[in-house]
């Protein structure tokens, strides 16, 4: 079964992929069919929810509020140990249990992903 | 912006082996990432199925968002014999512009790109047959030489 934490990964990066979709600048490249049909919005939901189902209600409760909170970014890198969401430098005890369990961070609240 | 800049030689591979979507995905990535990278694949493949990135005339354009990278990041490859990847013309896809970069790119540095292979791939599909040279060198000439026509 996959960690709680790779599937927060994988709902983040299909919310990015779904808010491209919604650009004018991704919509003019030709990608997508236009008009965009029901049933490819009805896909689209279907994939989405499948993803969700698999997720802690909990964790996908949090995620909801900081989605509302933030508008998006909601599960951000730790890159060379700061926050990519707030860019706050994170205590090195978070930055270690990050890579194998759920962290927010301190300051913002959002998930931590380590890209190891 | 220029796209020719953000190629580099030894991420551009012109004898692509594999002959299907996730095999050629997977040659694509170890390319960026170094390594065998099976989630970004996943991600790739999960973008597919939202609707395939082939846009015809023998070309593909993958993409996606991903957190596994920290900055935007670029692969092309070829293939002679084409590789079969549900292309919106149904015909087999030889060359392929693999774009991968974080869900909040700096600059929106993403999607300028995309828009910019988009035009490169309207001029390399204007003439009948994809000319594609031997080498990563020639390659990045190549496209230099397109984007100084359509800059």
């Amino acid at each position: 079964m996959k960690k709680q934490i790779e599937l927060l990964r994988e709902l983040e990066e299909f919310d990015s992929i779904l808010k491209d979709f919604e650009k004018k600048e991704y919509q003019k490249l030709g990608f997508l069919t236009e008009p965009v049909s029901i049933e490819f919005v009805k896909m689209i939901e279907k994939e989405r929810e499948k993803l969700r189902k698999k997720i802690d209600e909990n964790l996908l409760k949090e995620y909801d509020r900081i989605k509302k909170h933030y508008g998006n970014k909601v599960v951000v890198q730790v890159i060379k140990g700061f926050c990519s969401g707030c860019y706050i430098k994170l205590p090195s005890e978070i930055i270690a249990r990050c890579k194998n369990e759920i962290k927010t961070c301190p300051n913002c609240g959002r998930f931590l992903y380590h890209l190891i | 912006m220029l796209f020719y800049p953000l190629l580099r030689p030894d991420r551009i591979n012109l004898q692509i082996k594999n002959k299907k979507k996730t095999g050629v995905l997977k040659e694509l990535v170890r390319m960026i990432k170094g390594e065998d990278d099976e989630k970004l694949v996943e991600t790739l493949l999960k973008r597919e199925e939202l609707g395939s990135t082939g846009i015809g005339k023998g070309i593909a354009i993958p993409h996606c968002r991903s957190l596994l990278v920290d900055k935007l990041e670029i692969a092309v490859g070829y293939s002679k014999e084409g590789v079969d990847f549900d292309a919106i013309d149904k015909k087999p896809v030889h060359l392929l512009f693999l774009i991968v970069a974080p869900p909040h790119d700096v600059g929106n540095q993403y999607l300028l790109t995309l828009g910019r292979v988009a035009a490169i791939c309207q001029q390399l599909t204007k003439k009948r047959k994809l000319n594609v040279p031997n080498t990563p060198e020639e390659f990045i000439k190549m496209i230099k030489e397109i984007e100084e026509k359509i800059k």
